[in-house]
């Protein structure tokens, strides 16, 4: 492993100096910021004058690879589970469609169109549900050898952003359904619609709010 | 049995049961409007 690297600009040499003369790490920041040098080159001049008088190279940590990893997993995770909820929403949509026939857009509705509504909600499901169980085996499996990756930040802030779609859609539900109520056009193909909507969406919410945080016996 | 758990196999059972339904329906014939 190596030392981090050192550039000829002077810094190395003025924070030895300012270090041999006893001035304390953070009058030599403050100096250094005012003067505009960037956080990060003195952040590695401080890494080189330390590994320096250490003898040790400061250890790099593999942050970096883990968040690309992190957002790789769960962007692959979330927008499979996207595919799959719209898909299965769909196909229970068009089935209660089938059941309950509304008699006025249902003459207008051919059973070829409903076969390729229904292939092709099927076949979003066989492809993409798979996937999702598969990725978020991978998240789980890691998650349980390394308890910290509950905190990853890329982690957090893609699940809240699930979080607030599946809220929304729960919410839009909520609002759909109230208006028609009040609106006197309610009816039993309504309430299914609007129930599968409050199911997938309530469903999708609850599991990622409850699974957000690292289950109690791992704390 | 753990809540998120209770969710994961009623998703299962969704989407088995939505799959079946959706393969039923597009295996049985229907008269043609």
């Amino acid at each position: 492993m190596s030392a981090p690297t050192t550039t000829n600009d002077g810094l190395d040499d003025f924070l030895s100096s300012a270090k041999n003369h006893g001035i304390p790490d953070e009058s030599i920041v403050m100096l250094l910021r005012q003067n505009g040098w960037p956080e990060r080159r003195i952040s590695r001049a401080f890494s080189a004058y330390y590994a320096s008088v250490l003898g040790v190279p400061l250890p790099i940590r593999t942050g970096r690879s883990e968040h690309a990893r992190d957002a790789f997993y769960y962007l692959l995770n979330f927008i499979m589970l996207g595919f799959w909820t719209i898909a299965l929403g769909q196909l229970f949509y068009v089935l209660i469609d089938r059941w309950l026939p509304d008699p006025v857009t249902h003459l207008y509705q051919s059973s070829r169109s409903l076969m390729d509504e229904i292939a092709w909600q099927i076949a979003t499901l066989i492809v993409t549900f798979p996937a999702f169980l598969f990725v978020h085996r991978l998240i789980g499996e890691q998650l349980r050898s390394r308890p910290d990756l509950y905190e990853s930040g890329v982690r957090k802030w893609l699940t809240y952003i699930a979080l607030v779609i599946a809220a929304l859609v729960v919410l839009c539900d909520g609002i759909w359904l109230l208006q028609t109520f009040l609106r006197g056009e309610i009816t039993a193909l309504f309430i299914l619609h609007s129930l599968l909507l409050f199911i997938i969406g309530g469903g999708v919410f609850s599991y990622y709010l409850v699974t957000i945080n690292p289950p109690r016996s791992d704390r | 049995m753990r809540f998120e758990r209770v969710i994961s196999i009623a998703a299962c059972v969704f989407v088995v049961l939505g799959l079946g339904l959706g393969f039923y329906v597009i295996g049985t014939p229907r008269h043609q409007y």
